[in-house]
């Protein structure tokens, strides 16, 4: 009987100590834009990696088990990402493991903060042209603290390693867990590497702990770094994204796997310095012993020199200060659609140029009595943003009827820009009262919020209309149609979607 | 049955939508529609010509620059009536009619063989559509983007009447 008991905690510690795959696959959703990415250039990367050695009092935490990093500087490229057009800089680098491997030093800015990690491949299966079919891929920090790793089947990100908590707290049995000197152990631990004699030691030393800070969270499932659990989400969108050259049916090209390092090097935890402390627009978190971002709202960074957070790139905030998607340059709205009228001159009745509107003294195309209509009509519920499409000089104003009442175009915002050397004059009516800008705008800047200023309230009331941004073009100072002077394309004819813009 | 309830969902807005009108042919709006006699297409022909308004309607009428629109345009305005020109062009030469409003009783206006004044009582406009904003709206049937209204206030009167070209 007490050998059947032993036989038990014998297995269930075996059981704590192997870092499992999640069950779940992997969600291929594409990473966010990231913004304030940069590169590192080749002298920041090795001043970096200069300035961590230097340091080594810092990572000498036992004489033994310390990760050995000889990186080959020679080796120093960019690489291009998904979703940024920052380059990923990377070294080839030795580490003292054992098996068929290639690890790498990756670098890049994010947010003026240089981040690094170590990246290693185990190519298990290759095509013919060396791109990954089957694998495992792993992510340290210059400490050795496990960040992230992948298995790679059929060219896809299809699993994460995750190291179970009990590894961490366990220490006690750690005989048990990290006994195993195969070096293509997917659990990599430092202590693996006990057995290991090759290498050049005149490097950076980094000894990690046993169990990495990096690798516990309350649910047992591993490293995280996120509270989104891991960064499995942005790998597979990195390496699908259509900039990145496909690494063929079922295999992944080194730029795709580097493409999936930096989205995991752009996700990863930042830690504090050596004196403790976090880079600008981060707190240290005492408790995790991590830098937390200053900007808590999701996908927001922090703007170093206005000291504020900014809006995921591609996005602005709005006037509840939440972030809003900008439209294409060219377009005043994130969806350029016509709002047809209500009455009898419905689609025809909003585009410009048409005979759309009642004048005596006019004859349209051979209309009597027609006057062409001026400028389109955009949907746009009420509250909406309103964009400035171009770079340009905006000037609110508001059209007042000779009673003083609000009147016509009600509140309105020109924005008068040079486009392709000719001046632009694009003036939206019927916004609201606050929040309309005056002064230079840039392309993407909110100039006003949608209203029912002006004759917009009685049309809609009267049910003619519904709600829309009134846009009048000018081109050199004369009537131009709106829609050509739009990113996205309609039809000026029909009104009808051509070309979206993106 | 859907099918039924369908059609009759959508026969029913219909004739909700097309309820808020009192739809004028071409004649109706440029000859029909007067204003102390003169008719919106001579007023649309005058092109805020100062001394033809005089003409239309008495030399006490005046112009007054409109330096809020956000292009080139004026008022030319009396007493008892206004009248809004903008010129789309910002030429100065080629202003159009944008807005009639009636200030008072002393103009009297007529649509669809109506005469009506500020003050009168809406069974003037008996057979014709109120619309759920309390107002008389007529439109032209072929583009909607002419509008006289009459709107009729608590005591049943008619308390404003404007003509909006859209």
């Amino acid at each position: 009987m007490k050998y059947f008991k032993n036989l038990i905690l014998f297995f269930s510690l075996l059981l704590l100590c192997n870092c499992n795959f999640e069950e779940n696959p992997i969600e291929d959703k594409k990473i966010e834009f990231i913004k304030n990415v940069k590169t590192v250039s080749f002298q920041d990367a090795k001043s970096h990696f200069d300035m961590k050695k230097s340091k080594k009092q810092l990572y000498h935490k036992t004489s033994k088990n310390n990760i050995i990093i000889n990186p080959d500087w020679n080796t120093l490229m960019y690489n291009d990402v998904a979703y940024t057009n920052a380059k990923l800089t990377t070294a080839k680098t030795e580490i003292n493991r054992k098996g068929n491997y290639s690890s790498e030093l990756c670098f890049i800015n994010v947010n003026n903060h240089l981040k690094n990690v170590i990246f290693t491949v185990w190519k298990d299966e290759t095509d013919q042209n060396d791109n990954l079919i089957n694998g495992r891929v792993f992510f340290n920090d210059l400490e050795g603290n496990f960040i992230d790793g992948y298995k790679i089947e059929n060219g896809i990100f299809t699993k994460s390693y995750v190291i179970k908590k009990q590894i961490q707290k366990a220490s006690l049995f750690s005989f048990l867990f990290f006994q195993s000197n195969d070096p293509e152990d997917p659990c990599w631990n430092l202590d693996v590497l006990d057995g290991f004699d090759g290498g050049v030691l005149d490097e950076v030393i980094i000894t990690a702990p046993a169990a990495s800070s990096g690798t516990e969270n309350e649910d047992g499932n591993g490293n995280d770094g996120n509270s989104g659990g891991g960064y499995g989400a942005y790998v597979n969108g990195a390496t699908s994204n259509n900039s990145m050259p496909l690494g063929g049916g079922g295999s992944l090209s080194n730029n795709q796997i580097n493409s999936a390092a930096a989205a995991i090097l752009m996700a990863s935890p930042v830690r504090p310095d050596e004196d403790g402390k976090c880079p600008d627009g981060y707190v240290l978190n005492s408790t995790t012993n991590e830098c937390e971002s200053i900007c808590k709202q999701e996908g927001r960074t922090y703007n170093t020199i206005t000291e504020k957070c900014d809006c995921p790139l591609g996005q602005v905030e709005d006037k509840d200060g939440k972030c809003v998607k900008k439209p294409c340059v060219g377009d005043p709205l994130a969806i350029v659609e016509i709002a047809p009228q209500l009455g009898p001159s419905g689609m025809q009745g909003a585009l410009h140029d048409t005979c759309a509107r009642y004048n005596e003294k006019y004859t349209c195309k051979g209309v009597r009595g027609r006057k062409k209509h001026d400028g389109v009509d955009l949907k746009n519920p009420y509250g909406a943003p309103i964009f400035a499409s171009y770079d340009g000089i905006a000037k609110e104003d508001k059209q007042l009827n000779d009673n003083g009442e609000l009147d016509g175009a009600g509140y309105y915002v020109g924005v008068t820009s040079r486009v392709n050397g000719k001046k632009i004059r694009l003036v939206y009516f019927h916004l609201q009262k606050d929040r309309r800008t005056s002064g230079t705008v840039k392309a993407g800047d909110i100039i006003g919020y949608q209203g029912v200023s002006g004759n917009l309230k009685s049309a809609i009331e009267d049910k003619n209309t519904t709600s829309h941004v009134h846009v009048k073009a000018r081109e050199n100072d004369k009537p131009a149609e709106p829609l050509d002077h739009f990113k996205t394309k309609i039809d000026p004819k029909t009104g009808q979607l051509i070309n979206p813009c993106n | 049955m859907k099918n039924i309830i369908l059609t009759i969902v959508i026969l029913f807005a219909g004739i909700s939508c097309k309820a808020q009108f009192n739809y004028l042919n071409s004649a109706e709006v440029f000859d029909g529609i007067k204003f102390n006699n003169v008719s919106l297409g001579d007023i649309m022909i005058a092109s805020g010509d100062l001394t033809k308004m005089k003409a239309f309607f008495g030399n006490d009428i005046q112009e007054r620059p409109n330096n809020t629109a956000p292009f080139l345009a004026k008022f030319i305005i009396n007493n008892g009536i206004s009248f809004g020109f903008e010129d789309e062009t910002d030429s100065g030469n080629n202003y159009d009619l944008t807005y009639i409003t009636v200030k008072n009783s002393s103009v009297i206006v007529n649509v669809k063989g109506l005469s009506v004044k500020i003050g009168d009582h809406k069974s003037k406009f008996k057979g014709f559509k109120l619309n759920s904003n309390n107002k008389y709206n007529f439109t032209d049937k072929e583009t909607g983007s002419t509008s006289l209204f009459f709107k009729i206030d608590k005591h049943d009167k008619v308390s404003e009447i404007k003509y909006i070209s859209y």
